[in-house]
């Protein structure tokens, strides 16, 4: 009998988005995707309204009940998990901080360097973030700033939770700051303890169980939560574990390999690579601090819909407009109807022409900042090269998702832009990778399972996304 | 326990000589921040702010020392580190025969103390005990 093979064949994994609940139904016992349903989120009248209606809406097309034994979620409704970030110094630990923060699948809304002045500690004030992350200062390093920043934020009217992860030699003071503040807060493991060396482990174990205790009740998802066995968690997060378990593989099967995956959306383009990065060749020195296995960057300035204008301001006008094969002036007319209309979808030959050269253009910037630079230098035993960033050049696999590119009809021509390029042979991209198109939306979905079952994610993911 | 953040400054690929200050400030109780070679100057000086420390020294043995400093205790200053050491030693300019005149071109752009590629380490550590008792 089947149903022997597993105790929890049938799963619902789901995302509650900031406009839509996504589900998705699985038959893990057999690694079967079964379909899909969503209904508008319903963050007024109770979360749980919008989610029976997406799976009404799944029932309806697989036309039969479907009863889930296990049910997984993630979520970016209510604005997703927003965090500031504060640290010293902007290429050590302001960088590091942020690694950390979208590691766990934060959206950051703000980041400081140095001490706060007043200007900024009200702008603090008025993001009210889900989470602010306060670090500065290596272990024994400096200690001044992030206590100067500590007395700022205690004496602001911010409610905000503090995570402090910074010099451990003013953690104590910093305690009593925020205690004699009644500040929210906790104490954890500095984001950068030596120079160079990035420790975020800790940081993403406090933002994980903060997410959990504090902020699900905050957004009003805290029903959600009891529906669910797994742990409810970000949106990108999930995303995240599926890019692990996919490149890694699970204890039973072997993973792809490196890997690259592009998240182009409406409002920001999201990259995720799984690579360790490190110099290719011999003769290559590194620069600055190693990057996480496991790291996602945020191009919150380019997007297809509501950032759109981003893409033409960083990339030109004239060329996305010859590309789409159009005149400039059409090109911009086009894009300046975009930005308030999110779900809008190109109506004719043209504009698919010019969405697609605008995709294009937000997947090349969005992948060059994403991956690391060489430069040369000419030194008086010749000249040497020097590596800032990860070398994704012999990554093994890129997938695409979001709605851009799974809906589009040549998916992998647009991915194809997401390759090293001899003009630009500097910029560390993938050399020869394998394509793949996550048509179905299943990424996040793949994360969640992996929570519970990895080996039955892992086949999901091969059969759906990387064939 | 002194914060001393070491490296070889520029496209200078000498490592050696840098190395071995870092172990002799080690073995001498010292924590040391080791940038390593080809280090340009601000990273000297990010990495000064975030570890707190009371000195720089800086190497460089390809005579282009004149040019990769330029500036150096200005942007000290400016990063907030007026009252940070700083050091230079190595093979600092080309063709100039007479050390003293190295050593006050460099002092001029507001380095604490200028050593040639002969210094014996030990007066520098005794060099560098001393300047920093002074300040504290």
């Amino acid at each position: 009998m089947k149903n022997s093979k597993k105790a929890s064949r049938f799963a619902l994994a789901v995302d509650f988005g900031s406009t839509y609940t996504k589900v998705k139904a699985f038959d893990l016992a057999d690694y079967l995707f079964l379909g899909s349903g969503s209904s508008p989120t319903t963050l007024d009248e109770g979360i749980m309204t919008g989610l029976e209606a997406a799976i009404a809406d799944l029932e309806a097309r697989l036309k039969r009940p479907f009863q889930p034994d296990l049910r997984m979620a993630c979520s970016s409704a209510a604005g997703g998990l927003r965090m500031i970030t504060i640290g010293l110094v902007p290429s050590l630990t302001v960088q590091a901080a942020k690694y950390a923060a979208l590691g766990a699948g934060a959206k950051i809304v703000g980041v400081y360097s140095g001490e706060l002045n007043r200007k900024e500690v009200g702008q603090i004030e008025l993001l009210a973030p889900d989470i602010i992350l306060l670090c500065g200062g290596t272990d024994s390093g400096n200690q001044n700033v992030i206590i100067a920043n500590a007395k700022q934020l205690s004496e602001s009217t911010n409610g905000s939770p503090i995570i402090v992860a910074g010099n451990k030699s003013a953690a104590d003071k910093i305690e009593n700051i925020f205690r004699c503040a009644q500040k929210d807060f906790v104490v954890t493991d500095n984001v950068m303890p030596e120079l160079g060396v990035l420790n975020i482990d800790g940081v993403q174990e406090s933002i994980r169980k903060w997410f959990l205790d504090k902020i699900i009740r905050a957004k009003g998802l805290d029903a959600a939560q009891k529906f669910m066995n797994g742990n409810l968690i970000p949106t990108p997060s999930a995303v995240l574990q599926a890019a692990e378990l996919i490149s890694k593989g699970s204890k039973s099967e072997e993973g792809i390999g490196e890997l690259v995956i592009v998240d182009i959306g409406g409002a920001t383009t999201d990259i995720h690579s799984a690579a360790e990065g490190d110099p290719e060749e011999g003769g290559v020195i590194y620069r600055g601090f190693k990057e996480p296995f496991i790291k996602r960057t945020v191009e919150g300035d380019i997007g297809m819909r509501h950032c759109v204008e981003g893409i033409i301001q960083a990339a030109g006008l004239e060329g996305i407009a010859y590309s789409s094969g159009v005149v400039p002036s059409i090109l911009q007319k086009y894009c300046s109807t975009l930005s308030d209309r999110c779900a809008y979808l190109p109506e004719s030959p043209e504009q698919g022409r010019m969405d697609t050269a605008l995709a294009k253009a937000a997947i090349e910037l969005a992948i060059d900042r994403h991956a690391g630079k060489l430069t040369s230098a000419y030194t008086s035993s010749g000249e040497i090269l020097i590596q800032k960033g990860k070398d994704l050049r012999n990554v093994s696999a890129v997938i695409g998702t979001g709605g851009a590119i799974a809906y589009h009809a040549s998916p992998l021509a647009l991915l194809q832009v997401t390759r090293f390029n001899a003009r630009a042979p500097f910029s560390l991209r993938p050399k020869d990778p394998r394509f793949h198109v996550d048509r179905h939306y299943l990424l996040y979905a793949v994360g969640l399972i992996a929570q519970i079952d990895p080996v039955a994610a892992l086949r999901v993911a091969r059969r759906y996304i990387t064939v | 326990m002194n914060t001393i953040v070491t490296g070889v400054i520029g496209v200078d690929a000498h490592i050696i000589g840098n190395r071995i200050i870092q172990k002799v400030l080690e073995n001498e109780g010292f924590r040391v921040v080791s940038l390593g070679a080809l280090t340009p100057a601000e990273d000297f000086i990010e990495a000064a702010v975030e570890t707190n420390a009371d000195a720089i020294v800086i190497s460089s043995l390809y005579g282009q020392a004149q040019i990769d400093c330029e500036g150096f205790r200005d942007k000290c200053n400016e990063a907030g580190l007026q009252e940070i050491l700083l050091y230079l030693g190595g093979n600092l300019a080309v063709g100039r025969k007479d050390f003293a005149e190295v050593e006050k071109i460099f002092k001029d752009m507001g380095f604490n103390r200028v050593y040639p590629p002969t210094v014996n380490l030990k007066d520098f550590v005794a060099d560098l005990k001393n300047d920093l008792n002074e300040e504290q």
